[in-house]
């Protein structure tokens, strides 16, 4: 009590102060329509200045909120575009029927620093997700496949992975190769393989194969970032930089390939086509 | 406040001057002096901020009823006498103020810290006087130039004024 009353014998003066202030330049402002006029106009600037501060805040502290809803609304529209794809076939890719189904999720542990690096989703079976499922960035990126997974949560294997392998193809020439990473840089991955016929250059896209069980067709993957023929000049060595910011991995898109069993049942009762079949994405251990 | 009489008088001549005399005399536009400011800048160092506050209001409120302003010199006199002792610490750098009482004039403070606190308090008044008044920027120029003739014409006067009673209100000066 005794330190309210000492607060208040310290403030009423400036409190006073600022109740006389403010009554004066209310009533000043009040005196004409100019003065009424300037500062109700000065007055909106600094409280649509603060307004603005504050809502930019506000909304930098929702990005995240942001980002998965907008992850969500990619998978959503990705879904409808394949189901668009499957009733008008000749206007789209005839070849593209409606096999994939996409569904976001978020990124809760990421590695990128390791030899053999993998992500944990906060997805798992509950959710609908299953081993083999693809996974694509929110951009669409090729970023990796799941290859574990428990109720709640699922593991996936990233193109930072030196037992990751898959087919890829430079997206303007048509050629394959074969997509791996041999440690250290973790936005650089080594494409090789590739015909020495092949039209290559700095720059050229390199996108998946659509041989893949996991992968749709034409997932970017990354550029050409520079390529030399191998010492026995048969084929291309290349470097690719990937598109997809592994190291700032937050949101995924998880693709299910609902046709990946039926082309393993084919390839494993007929094995001279899968023989023809890259080897993608297969792990070697 | 030793010396009320002196006081009084003091006030009266400003607030007389610049009702009578400032208010009706129309030289340019680029003049006009706001003298009572003197009234505010010497009040006694003793003073309380509450008194400092009343009477910068009620001085104002007078200009406002005789000026037809609206407020406009409240708002500029309530700052000046709320702020004083800040002006006095760190404007004009003297930090004995709870010790001192009397008027702050030159003999008091020093002729160098006394030019500096009024000149302080005369800016800034001025400042929020004719910023107020014009309430925008489009003819900065103009608003300049009114600030800074206002402002030299208003020293000039309370000046004259301070030296005219400095003999009487310093009167108990040797008696600290």
């Amino acid at each position: 009590m005794y330190k309210l009353i000492y607060f208040i014998r310290r403030t009423f003066v400036a409190v006073i102060f600022i109740v006389l202030e403010i009554a004066a330049i209310r009533y000043y402002a009040y005196s004409t329509p100019y003065t009424q006029a300037r500062l109700l106009t000065l007055s909106n600037g600094v409280v649509g200045a603060a307004d603005g501060l504050f809502n930019n805040i506000g909304e930098y502290f929702s990005l995240r909120r942001e980002n998965i809803r907008l992850t969500a609304r990619v998978a959503e529209l990705e879904n409808r575009l394949d189901a668009y794809r499957g009733i008008m076939p000749a206007e789209t890719d005839s070849l593209a029927p409606h096999t994939f189904e996409y569904m976001p999720a978020r990124v809760i542990s990421n590695s990128v620093n390791r030899a053999r690096n993998f992500i944990t989703l906060d997805k798992g079976f509950a959710d609908g997700v299953c081993i083999d499922m693809a996974v694509l960035s929110p951009e669409g990126f090729a970023v990796g496949y799941v290859v574990n997974c428990s109720e709640n949560y699922s593991v996936a294997m990233t193109l930072l992975n030196t037992d990751f392998k898959t087919g890829g193809k430079l997206a303007d020439d048509g050629n394959f190769g074969s997509i791996h990473w041999g440690g250290g840089n973790p936005h650089i991955v080594d494409f090789d393989e590739v015909p020495k016929y092949a039209e290559v250059k700095a720059g050229d896209m390199v996108t998946t194969t659509g041989f893949s069980y996991y992968f749709p067709a034409d997932v970017p993957i990354g550029v050409v970032e520079e390529y030399t023929l191998n010492p026995t000049r048969t084929t291309y060595d290349i470097r690719v930089r990937l598109s997809a910011d592994m190291p700032r991995l937050y949101n995924v898109i998880l693709v299910n390939n609902t046709a990946s069993g039926e082309l393993r049942t084919l390839d494993t009762e007929n094995p001279s086509p899968a023989a023809d079949r890259p080897a993608d994405t297969e792990m070697k251990e | 406040m030793k010396d009320k009489g002196s006081y009084i008088l003091f006030f009266a001549v400003c607030l007389l001057l610049q009702i009578l005399l400032l208010n009706r005399i129309s030289l340019t536009t680029l003049l006009a002096p706001t003298v009572y400011v003197a009234c505010i800048i010497i009040m006694p160092l003793d003073s309380s901020q509450f008194r400092m506050l009343i009477t910068g209001l009620l001085v104002g409120m007078l200009m406002d009823v005789t000026m037809g302003t609206s407020g406009l010199n409240v708002l500029a006199t309530l700052p000046i006498a709320f702020f004083r002792r800040p002006i006095l610490h760190f404007m004009a750098g003297f930090s004995d103020i709870a010790k001192e009482e009397g008027a702050p004039t030159a003999g008091r403070l020093g002729r160098y810290r006394f030019h500096r606190y009024v000149i302080s308090m005369v800016a800034l008044h001025s400042l929020l006087f004719f910023g107020f008044e014009s309430l925008t920027f489009d003819n900065f120029v103009f608003l300049l130039l009114r600030l800074l003739c206002s402002t030299a014409a208003t020293l000039l006067l309370v000046y004259l004024l301070i030296l005219l009673f400095t003999p009487k209100l310093s009167r108990n000066e040797g008696s600290r």
